[in-house]
């Protein structure tokens, strides 16, 4: 029988490991990435998702329900501008940014499908790093930790259409690099 | 359903597979390449997320987490069982009230404060010792139902053996008063000066013995103090954590205290004003003195216990009344003249204070007489009838 992240938390907290195990296995990694992606240090992304994982089980009381994994990736986000603002190269998160214009990408169906999934992941990687940070971090939250919309609004502790702005303006960004990549792929490999 | 509708479509989905389910967009999909490509990319797109999202963590970060489980298990169980309230905690947390915390930190400082003033030690010596409340000088009364008082004034020989004794202390008191020395000063004197005095109280007895007269430098030096009757310094002794009374005063405080209604004449003389008591003691030459000296200048006083004052000035108690009541008997002479002049006159008087200008305009006081008698401002001669017997003395209105 499946259970559900919240089930595995309570009977975690009541000193069952192996749902403890579960939880890991559940958010431990997307928890990882994130914080990989957006620090590009190993050992501080693996510090700050034990720091996560501390954090949530020392305030385990504070959890009065809801989303496990928005609470897990909401202390994550803090920690994460926490480590931004210790390390002097950004203030807070612009509330407005600014309107990016649409262009379509339009790359071919048959460009796409020839793309592996290996490169798929590469390109997004480096997609990511040219990324400016907010872009970056929701993107991270959208796509890799797997939150919606609702769940990113409660998240970054914004309105639900500021976080949609905020998601369609990435995957913007993210696009219009992915595109380009993709092009540049089409002609290394002469399609 | 056009592209635009199914560009927002695929921003907000979650599943891409439910998404291809819906028939509409399975029409607009059949139909327009683009859309098509787009879809396909969104899958690409998510699936490399996917990918990178189940990229393995290193290995040792599984260990780290899944100790932060028990760790801090064994911790909360330890911790839980160190935060057992104990009884301070407890009471510390009853404590915690607001109001009892303001009084309890009131009280506290309070009695702090106390505590400094009153073990702060008195440095200068006190040579002009503050009087009671009014600073008026006052005297010792002496209790009307004295037991030697009532022996000294029915005159007759002590028969128990107690009556002998009252009546030896009377003799010994009058005998140490006569050459100058100060038997309320003797009284009050701590136990160092009692004991010289004692031996001086042996040489008097054993000079009064062998008919010797008991003079001596001591004597002399106490005659020449200054003497401010009436005057009642507290301070604390810091060897016996009690107040003690300066000794000049604290014969005079426990007289008052003791016997406050059998006085009135040494009350009014010491109420009265200075050159008015300097008068009547110049009127009274024999009049012994009433209060006790206080020390000469540059002399630091001696404090003695007020517990030992008590003690000590209820055993001179009997002393003090009679040597009051002979005072009283000497009395003032413009009482004796008033006295006198009431007696020969057989003008009946009612207790209580005597009008003066009654008897002038009664024809019994001349204006040179009425001058000469006429009392201080707020006093007035006070006519007592005892045992058929008339005291006249001056009495505070």
């Amino acid at each position: 029988m499946k259970m559900t992240p919240e089930e595995l938390w309570k009977l975690a907290i009541r000193g069952d490991q192996p749902a403890w195990q579960k939880l890991y296995e559940l958010f431990g990694g997307p928890v990882y990435q994130f914080f990989l992606r957006n620090t590009r240090n190993v050992e501080m992304a693996a510090d700050k998702t034990q720091e996560v994982f501390l954090r949530i089980f020392k305030s385990r009381e504070a959890f009065g329900g809801g989303s496990l994994k928005s609470w897990i990736f909401r202390i994550a986000r803090n920690l994460l501008i926490d480590e931004w603002r210790r390390a002097g190269h950004r203030e807070v998160l612009s509330d407005n940014l600014p309107e990016i214009a649409d262009t379509a990408t339009g790359v071919e169906e048959e460009v796409i499908n020839a793309i592996e999934h290996a490169q798929m992941k590469e390109m997004i990687d480096e997609c990511l790093e040219l990324l400016d940070e907010d872009s970056r971090m929701t993107v991270c939250l959208v796509y890799l930790a797997g939150l919606s919309i609702p769940e990113l609004a409660s998240v970054m502790e914004m309105p639900l259409g500021t976080a949609k702005t905020r998601v369609r303006q990435a995957r913007l960004k993210l696009d219009a690099m992915l595109c380009e990549k993709m092009q540049i792929k089409r002609v290394e490999q002469g399609l | 359903m056009n592209c635009n509708e199914l560009k927002i479509l695929l921003s907000e989905c979650e599943s891409l597979a439910d998404l291809g389910q819906l028939p509409k967009v399975t029409t607009h999909l059949k139909d327009c390449a683009a859309c098509r490509a787009a879809l396909l990319y969104e899958g690409k797109l998510r699936q490399g997320f996917a990918g990178i999202a189940g990229e393995a963590a290193p290995p040792d970060l599984a260990a780290r987490i899944m100790a932060i489980q028990s760790e801090p298990a064994t911790e909360t169980a330890k911790s839980a069982e160190s935060t057992e309230p104990g009884w301070l905690d407890q009471l510390l947390r009853s404590l915690q009230g607001f109001p009892f915390k303001v009084a309890f930190a009131a009280g506290l400082t309070g009695f702090f404060a106390a505590f400094l003033i009153l073990r702060q030690p008195q440095l200068a010596p006190v040579n002009e010792p503050a009087t009671i409340a009014t600073r008026q000088k006052q005297t010792a009364p002496v209790p009307a139902k004295d037991e030697a008082f009532q022996l000294a004034k029915a005159g007759r020989e002590p028969t128990g053996s107690h009556e002998k004794t009252l009546l030896l202390e009377t003799t010994s008191a009058k005998k140490q008063r006569e050459p100058g020395g100060d038997s309320m000063q003797l009284a009050m004197a701590p136990k160092e000066e009692k004991a010289v005095v004692s031996a001086d109280d042996h040489k008097i007895a054993e000079s009064s013995e062998l008919g010797v007269a008991p003079g001596s430098e001591a004597e002399a030096d106490t005659s020449a103090e200054e003497q401010i009757p009436g005057a009642v310094t507290f301070a604390l002794d810091s060897s016996a954590d009690t107040f003690v009374a300066d000794k000049a005063a604290g014969a005079a405080a426990v007289s008052l205290a003791d016997q406050p209604a059998a006085s009135e004449p040494e009350m009014q003389l010491a109420m009265a004003p200075s050159p008015e008591r300097e008068t009547a003691k110049s009127v009274r030459p024999s009049a012994p003195a009433r209060f006790a000296a206080p020390p000469p200048v540059g002399e630091t006083h001696t404090r003695i216990s007020a517990s030992q004052i008590m003690s000590e000035s209820r055993s001179k108690k009997f002393e003090l009344s009679n040597e009051m009541f002979a005072e009283t008997e000497s009395s003032d002479p413009l009482a004796d003249e008033l006295r006198k002049l009431i007696e020969a006159n057989a003008i009946n008087l009612p207790e209580g204070f005597i009008s003066l200008d009654e008897l002038a305009m009664r024809g019994y006081l001349p204006a040179e007489k009425l001058r000469r008698l006429r009392p201080p401002t707020g006093s007035g001669w006070y006519l007592q009838k005892t045992a058929g017997q008339m005291r006249i003395f001056l009495k505070k209105r």
